[in-house]
């Protein structure tokens, strides 16, 4: 495991924005009445707070890319920052270098994204434990045979209690929990394309418009100056990608379900 | 003594509170549930789950500009990519609403791209007892200098991702679209441009519903692994200067499969509208069966570099690296142990280097006894196979006798001893 973790961790990365914008939100609910005065809490009260409840998390994440408060209109957040003008932008790239891999560079040229994820529910459960009572998983997810060989190493040796179902009902396990919900679409008039509503747990937008390989040192023939590969642009593009909606720069997503979290 | 590691705080952690909705119940881990943790893998089980991009919402891949004559522009997106419930007969469409045919055409499934709404998601998309597993691990095999690894302190350590070996049925679908020759066209979104309307935009809309899981019908999960590779000589791998980071993939699908482009009558057919596909028409797969071995531990794994000289400079590369020229790793390739040759047929294969194809059920057709799977279809069956089901006229009923089978297909024993992909649209 040592030598593939560091193999990874290996890899060069660099980021050149000129805004980077992380906010994350979490939000408490306290059960306090929105019109009360709020009050300071003195340590006797704080020592009260055992830490076994849930969280609510709000993410979002904007790359190269305007946030809500940098905007007029609702259609462009998540549009690119004025500065990304095309394959030669050295202000919106991602560069990637693999080990062994030393004479150039795979630049994704022009690009940026955002992503926000509304209100997910971390929690605390039992794995086969009741659903309501203790966040256990639906007796449908139950009718699936046991493959204790996933629980075991290389010698056959069970990692994870006696690796029964029965060790596995009672295991606990971190809860990532979005409401099943969906979305509606709503027909277009002639001019405007129909729209979506109600995709809203994901909001993702991403958009490269080049990727090539950028090298280092020109080979015998190419006039190009030498240089990093990381802020060349000799080379054009072979592929570009977008993710979006017709209507706005972030594609909706819904996602419904518990997500179990569990180890051996 | 209780153990402790990473994962266990971060149970802990997760456990922390700063306040609770209230509409959630609430769990509470104490020291004694958590001290059973090891650390050697990490699981992941989905509940209930589903996945779903908005109709209108897609994903697209461009090109480079186009080379000069004989190239024609083409933009292709992917919209509404879903993962539902395919347990349940009901759905719906990219619209919202309910649709199907009563099972006429064998598209009981088949005729919804998703499950419905609510009730959308997938009760065992991963078991509490069958789950993704994210784990470190040793397996002997031969390396690229055909030595055999088998002891603790040489044996590669690789990172793998496992697929469940069973889950419930999914439907898995998107509406695709094609347009071609943007630059020529009116791009114009709900300009009246269809794909016979001079002077607007040309484009295909279309529709791919998967019905089934990604396990083989044997049994077979997904995997993905990851390594550093071993053994590489830089005298016969100079691309990779000696070791490299290595991929393997193992896809595993069965299932259905129906590919569709027939909207109804009150369809609007326009450019980036989500139209409202015909419930019956398409080309159907019924009983697909695949397993695609890429790499093999530890002698070929899937590497990436970029064209290093010449013309094709600026281009990246992916290779499923060759077989190594050595005796012993060809007969691991091919056989169990020291191949068995009878009348020139290997009678101990090696099935984990074997990808196939199945377009049907062969159960029936390999034992006529048999009483098990499907039967070889007729040239109107609906239940196994291949076949096209036509689209009608006005609301979009068809007559029966619009189905025509073409029969079962398979291809086996494809075995991939070296493969390279190149991109070519980058260049000076």
């Amino acid at each position: 495991m040592t030598t593939c973790v560091k193999k990874l961790s290996d890899y060069p990365l660099i980021f050149l924005q000129r805004r980077f914008v992380v906010s994350l939100l979490v939000m408490l609910f306290l059960n306090v009445n929105p019109a009360q005065a709020l009050e300071p809490m003195d340590d006797t009260e704080m020592g009260t707070v055992t830490g076994k409840e849930g969280v609510l998390i709000s993410l979002q994440y904007y790359y190269n890319s305007r946030p809500p408060h940098d905007v007029a209109n609702d259609e462009d957040i998540g549009s690119a920052n004025a500065d990304c003008t095309g394959l030669a932008s050295v202000n919106c790239r991602l560069a990637l270098q693999l080990e062994n891999r030393d004479f150039g560079w795979l630049v994704f040229k022009n690009g940026h994204a955002s992503l926000e994820m509304n209100r997910l529910s971390l929690d605390a459960a039992f794995l086969g434990g009741d659903p309501e009572a203790e966040n256990g998983v639906s007796a449908a997810n139950k009718l699936i045979d046991l493959n204790d060989e996933k629980f075991r190493n290389e010698s056959g040796d069970c990692l994870f209690g006696d690796c029964t179902k029965s060790w596995i009902d009672n295991s606990p396990a971190v809860r990532a929990q979005y409401p099943e919900s969906g979305g509606i679409y709503t027909a277009g008039n002639a001019g405007q394309p129909g729209t979506s509503q109600g995709y809203n747990d994901v909001l993702l937008g991403v958009y490269v418009q080049g990727l090539a390989v950028e090298y280092n040192e020109p080979e015998i023939g190419e006039t190009w100056a030498a240089a990093p590969g990381w802020q060349a642009n000799n080379f054009g593009s072979f592929l570009g990608f977008e993710i979006a909606d017709n209507n706005s720069h972030q594609a909706g997503i819904a996602i419904g379900g518990n997500f179990y979290m569990y180890g051996f | 003594m209780r153990r402790n590691n990473s994962l266990s705080h971060m149970l802990l952690g997760a456990a922390l509170t700063l306040g609770a909705s209230q509409a959630m119940a609430l769990q509470e881990l104490d020291d004694s549930s958590l001290s059973d943790v090891q650390g050697a893998g990490l699981a992941f089980a989905m509940d209930d789950f589903s996945f779903r991009f908005a109709p209108t919402s897609y994903i697209e891949l461009t090109g480079t500009q186009a080379q000069g004559a004989g190239w024609e522009r083409g933009d292709a997106r992917y919209y509404g990519l879903s993962i539902t419930n395919g347990e349940q007969i009901a759905g719906m469409d990219w619209h919202g609403s309910g649709c199907g045919s009563g099972g006429a055409f064998g598209n009981d499934y088949l005729a919804c791209p998703m499950g419905t709404d609510n009730g959308g998601g997938i009760g065992a998309f991963a078991s509490i007892y069958d789950p993704y597993v994210l784990r470190a691990y040793q397996y002997e095999g031969y390396d690229y200098s055909g030595a055999y690894l088998s002891t603790p302190a040489n044996m590669p350590t690789v990172m793998e991702l496992i697929g469940p070996s069973d889950t419930d049925r999914w439907r898995w679908s998107f509406w695709g679209e094609l347009e071609v020759d943007r630059l020529n066209n009116n791009p114009a979104d709900g300009a009246l441009n269809n794909s016979y309307n001079v002077g607007g935009a040309d484009f295909l809309q279309s529709q791919t519903i998967i019905h089934g899981k990604p396990v083989t019908t044997d049994g077979r999960p997904a995997r993905l692994r990851l390594m550093r590779t071993t053994g590489m000589d830089s005298a016969l791998y100079p691309w990779a200067d000696s070791n490299t980071f290595g991929i393997t993939y193992e896809s595993a699908l069965s299932g259905d499969f129906r590919f569709s482009v027939r909207q109804k009558a009150n369809s609007e057919d326009r450019l980036h509208w989500v139209p409202d596909f015909e419930d019956n028409e398409g080309m159907y797969f019924k009983n697909v069966d695949a397993y695609l071995p890429l790499g093999q531990l530890h002698y070929q794994a899937l590497t990436l570099d970029a064209v290093r000289s010449g013309s094709e400079r600026g281009n990246f590369i992916i290779e499923l690296t060759q077989i190594p020229n050595i005796a012993a790793v060809y007969e691991d390739f091919y056989c169990v142990g020291p191949c068995n040759i009878v009348n020139g047929e290997i009678q101990n294969p090696n099935n984990d280097t074997r990808g196939y194809v199945r377009w049907g059920d062969f159960t029936r057709f390999d034992d006529p006894g048999s009483t098990e799977g499907f039967a070889v279809p007729g040239a109107q069956s609906t239940d196994n196979g291949i076949y096209f089901v036509s689209g009608g006229t006005g609301a979009g009923t068809v007559i029966p006798d619009a189905v025509t089978n073409l029969g079962i297909s398979r291809i086996e024993g494809m075995r991939i001893n070296h493969m390279k992909i190149t991109t070519l649209g980058a260049g000076l």
